[in-house]
């Protein structure tokens, strides 16, 4: 698999974010994602603690450990999605209470591609060479989560320990849009990042955002929140996937326009 | 004294500081409703985008500039040569003169900007807070620049006891509630379990922030803690690093009283800027004076907290004593604030910035001799750094040292002279 992500990461690409272990996210979901268009999958694990999440995926979280959803457990649905990539993003804070070592272990196994933690450089910066450690164990390309406010110092960096990818938090938190113009900050973080592919993630969920964004500078968008609000409802399962991939295509001509 | 210019752009340290600044949170246990999600109800969206800029260097608009004008900037820098003289230092002390503006304090410098931008924005009214005055003032006095509507909760123990700030507000054609009020939710509850509460900074912000959540048309400004606010502060730096490059002085400490920390990051944060970026000021010390009746940086914790008691504004990762803490009543209201501004935390964590807190007793005595020497009365908030001032200009002397020490007189006392006057 190694490699792969990266060759995938030289095209402008579209990534989905799920979180393993909701009863809305299922094969069927992922079979209409993919062939709509989503370059890579990026998974979350269920957690009681989920900081920087918007309600829409605190709502998801909750289903999912209602569903009796554990790391193990999601970790094994992800295995079983048949997918081109797959990466997991999920809290520091919980991959080291089940155990690092261990939590890279579920992740190699679910043959996903890497792991990165939005909490990783805010709130565990001392941790950031256990990380690449534990990358470099499992032949994972690092990844990093920063967000606008990030020092610029740092940016770069990040960059220089070419990662597959740097992926910038547009907004506080998944899901909830604010009035801002994020495109600056694409600039910047663009012009740090270098020949790093930046990702842009957080409140996506119109074609004109990935427009903008890719002309600010972004080399790929993550929609989460957006998917979730089209997926956990009670409609049939026939209008879910036709609403969805109509969105789902939308975003991807937005993207490769 | 020094001249010097109104500079044409705020300082951001958000990127330049050395370690990311943890993003606000929602409480995990609470999905009722999301307070990130609030922000857009809250503040005019040019306040939310400076809050979120990845930029260190965001353009004043002309506007404002001309109101900066107006008030007096730049304000000058004077040295405090009576005082040297009265404690036999060997050190030179320079203080900016924040309390020169229309209403006494530091405060106009972000009211004015945030009047501007909710302005732009077709805003009808501003509503805020304030315990001591001094914030209430320099918002009505903006809204009054700028033609905006300005309703204010001001702390009952405050509005009881300084009716000559109420006045002012209300000249400027502000309206003032005493807090709780029996016009939010939050006030109705708390005026119920006490018919007589005496109110708090926190319940106030909470009052003002209810009314925004809840009316149309009305935003909610705030004097402190906020990173917009910082930056709109930082004019008082960025004058003052001019000023002293005039006056071809170095600073080797740069003191400022910490309720929020807004006038303390807006003298120091263009010269911890300089430091972190460009490896300037190597041996210049940062110090941040508080109460010791909230002693948020001194003795709490680092910690994600609510800015305001009820809990309607989103979680901040800062020095706190914990939002239901209850300072004892102090003249220096505006030093009761429960949390020092998230930037200004990190900076303190990291150790970049020094802390020292003192009682009321102490620093008014320092107040007083500043009042005699140099002739102004300082806030009782002031008085803090005062105090931190000759802390330091005692140590010179015993040293023999000639440090040049620089701090934020970061408003006036005139209308606090109670703190001042025999029980």
């Amino acid at each position: 698999m190694q490699g792969n992500l990266r060759e995938a990461l030289k095209s402008k690409v579209l990534v989905a974010y799920l979180t393993a272990g909701d009863p809305y996210v299922n094969s069927e979901i992922v079979d209409v994602l993919s062939k709509c268009g989503v370059d890579i999958f990026e998974f979350g694990i269920p957690t009681v603690k989920p900081k920087y999440d918007g309600l829409t995926i605190k709502a998801s979280y909750k289903r999912a450990l209602r569903n009796g959803a554990t790391v193990e457990k999601s970790f094994s649905l992800i295995k079983n999605f048949q997918l081109a990539h797959k990466v997991v993003f999920t809290y520091f804070e919980l991959a080291k209470a089940v155990g690092l070592e261990n939590f890279m272990e579920y992740v190699s196994n679910a043959g996903a591609e890497g792991i990165f933690f939005p909490d990783l450089l805010i709130e565990y910066m001392e941790e950031l060479e256990t990380y690449l450690r534990l990358c470099m164990k499992h032949d994972f390309d690092p990844m990093f989560f920063i967000t606008s406010t990030f020092p610029h110092k740092m940016v770069s960096k990040l960059a220089q320990l070419n990662p597959a990818f740097i992926y910038l938090g547009l907004m506080a938190s998944t899901g909830t849009f604010l009035p801002i113009t994020v495109t600056k900050a694409i600039k910047i973080m663009k012009g740090l990042a270098g020949d790093t592919p930046l990702l842009v993630g957080f409140a996506i969920n119109d074609p004109s955002q990935v427009s903008d964004y890719v002309k600010a500078g972004a080399d790929g968008v993550v929609v989460g929140s957006a998917i979730l609000k089209l997926i956990n409802n009670g409609q049939n399962m026939r209008l879910k996937k036709e609403k969805l991939a109509k969105f789902v295509r939308s975003l991807k001509e937005a993207l490769e326009a | 004294m020094s001249l010097g210019s109104v500079p044409n752009f705020w300082y951001n340290i958000v990127p330049d500081l050395p370690r990311p600044l943890p993003p606000p949170r929602d409480p995990e246990d609470d999905d009722r409703f999301s307070r990130i999600e609030l922000l857009p109800k809250l503040f005019p969206s040019a306040l939310l985008d400076q809050e979120f800029s990845a930029e260190n260097s965001i353009p004043i608009p002309s506007e404002v500039l001309e109101a900066y004008r107006k008030i007096g900037r730049p304000t000058p820098i004077v040295r405090a040569r009576n005082l040297e003289k009265v404690l036999d230092t060997p050190a030179k002390i320079y203080f900016k003169r924040e309390d020169l503006s229309p209403t006494g304090s530091h405060k106009v410098n972000t009211a004015l900007a945030q009047a501007y931008y909710s302005k732009m924005e077709n805003v009808d009214t501003l509503v805020t807070e304030t315990s001591a005055g001094q914030w209430g003032s320099a918002l009505a006095f903006a809204c009054a620049m700028f033609n905006i509507k300005c309703l204010v909760f001001m702390t009952r123990s405050s509005y009881l006891q300084k009716p000559y700030r109420k006045t002012l507000m209300n000249l400027y054609g502000a309206e003032v509630v005493p807090s709780p009020s029996n016009r939010t939710e939050v006030g109705r509850k708390l005026l119920r379990e006490n018919p007589e509460h005496p109110g708090s900074l926190g319940i106030a912000i909470s009052e003002a922030v209810e009314t925004a959540i809840k009316n149309e048309n009305v935003k909610y400004s705030v004097g402190s803690v906020m990173n917009f606010v910082l930056l709109h502060q930082t004019v008082i730096g960025l004058e003052t690093k001019e000023q002293l490059e005039e006056l071809q002085e170095t600073p080797d400490v740069i003191i400022g009283c910490v309720g929020g920390g807004s006038n303390f990051a807006g003298l120091s944060f263009p010269f911890i800027g300089d430091k972190l970026t460009k490896g300037e000021l190597k041996n210049t010390r940062f110090i941040a004076v508080e109460s010791k009746a909230s002693p948020k940086i001194t003795e709490g914790n680092y910690v994600y907290e609510h800015a305001d008691t009820a809990g309607y504004l989103p979680m901040l990762k800062m020095f706190t004593v914990g939002r239901n803490y209850i300072p004892s009543p102090i003249h220096a209201a505006g030093l009761r604030y429960h949390a020092a501004a998230p930037t200004l935390s990190i900076l303190i964590k990291e150790g970049i910035v020094e802390k020292a807190a003192y009682t009321q007793e102490e620093v008014l005595e320092s107040a007083k001799i500043f009042a005699k020497t140099e002739g102004i009365v300082p806030a009782p908030e002031t008085a803090h750094a005062i105090k931190q001032v000759m802390v330091e200009a005692l140590k010179c002397k015993r040293r023999k040292q000639q440090k040049t020490i620089v701090f934020c007189f970061s408003g006036h006392g005139l209308l606090d002279l109670s703190a001042y006057s025999p029980e």
